[in-house]
């Protein structure tokens, strides 16, 4: 039985008195509580409400544009750096590689490797991002030591 | 049936949204909750005076969390019973480890009677009632309360004790078919 029916009227009845036993005139703090609490209350700042009750819409239209508009960038970013990490030869992840590995600029590195190729932006900031271990899979898979030719200036 | 919203006020969630920018309003939602929150911890505890203590701790748990409730989610009757509910729990916890402290339990050796401010109570009748219910196990009057002080609907009392919305239902059943035996000890007994 999922909410019971008081099947006879003595069981409603008693049903009824328990429903309107207010025995809240019993109590000897209502007043001073309420006095207690509301001097409280006023004593102290209201607490911040929650963010999306404090921005008004137009703030969370700009938000939701400013947000779009990074996913677009960085979206736009990252297909250009697939690509060109899409495109990019052995030659160019070693160059990749030796930038990265050297810590020096792009032109001093290819100056030092005499790679004749340079390798694009995106290759370097994949590797620069971390994709080091990647690159060098790649490299290792593709038959190029990334230390043919790409010594350190100077060593 | 009773429902939780049936027994909210028609302005309550512009109530709740001043008293959330100023608690200093947090006078009309106290003053419409105030019996019945009182009216279920005096289901759940014998004494009038424990029942005072707990009451006000739950109006100032509930106004110190006031910032937090989301008018979206449970109604505001079935959030501030869940405070009631825990500060109750918490005391009779609480109550169960320091059992050797407490000055009711000798009472409850003494005399099986109704506690004296019990029976001090305006209306014999309603001194009867609370005296019944207080006889009941501590879960059937956690419901009683829940169901007939707080006004809570069946389901909403399976969300708040986790228990099934059809098992709260034979509960209570139960319950009040228990009390009225023992408010009338002409009736047969059921269970």
């Amino acid at each position: 039985m999922t909410d019971p029916e008081w099947d006879d009227p003595t069981t409603a009845d008693l049903a009824q008195r328990l429903a309107a036993g207010d025995f809240s005139a019993d109590s000897r703090i209502r007043a001073s509580l309420r006095a207690r609490l509301l001097a409280g209350a006023a004593a102290r700042p209201a607490p911040p409400a929650p963010l999306r009750r404090r921005m008004a819409p137009a703030a969370w239209v700009a938000l939701a544009l400013v947000g779009l508009l990074t996913l677009a960038v960085a979206g736009g970013w990252a297909g250009h750096v697939a690509a060109d990490v899409q495109a990019a030869t052995p030659t160019h992840l070693a160059t990749a590689l030796a930038t990265v590995g050297q810590g020096g600029p792009t032109a001093a590195a290819r100056t030092a490797t005499g790679v004749p190729t340079p390798a694009p932006t995106g290759v370097i900031v994949a590797t620069q991002a971390g994709a080091m271990p990647l690159a060098l899979t790649v490299v290792s898979t593709l038959g190029v030591r990334p230390v043919d030719g790409v010594a350190p200036a100077g060593r | 049936m009773l429902d939780e919203t049936i027994n909210a006020p028609a302005d309550e969630a512009a109530w709740i949204a001043r008293a959330q920018a100023d608690p200093a309003a947090f006078g009309a939602l106290y003053d419409h909750y105030f019996p019945r929150i009182y009216s279920y911890i005096r289901y759940r505890v014998a004494d009038a005076t424990l029942a005072d203590d707990l009451t006000a701790t739950v109006f100032l748990r509930a106004l110190a969390a006031l910032g937090r409730y989301d008018a979206t989610g449970a109604p505001f009757a079935a959030w501030l019973f869940a405070i009631a509910r825990n500060a109750v729990s918490d005391h009779l916890r609480a109550e169960r480890r320091h059992r050797w402290l407490s000055l009711d339990i000798v009472r409850e050796w003494i005399s099986p009677e109704p506690a004296p401010d019990v029976t001090a109570l305006a209306g014999e009748e309603r001194a009867r009632l609370l005296a019944a219910v207080a006889r009941l196990p501590a879960r059937e009057r956690d419901l009683i309360g829940l169901k007939f002080a707080a006004g809570l609907t069946n389901r909403r009392i399976a969300e708040l004790s986790g228990l099934t919305e059809s098992n709260v239902g034979v509960i209570l059943y139960r319950a009040v078919r228990r009390l009225r035996t023992d408010l009338d000890p002409q009736e047969p007994a059921h269970d």
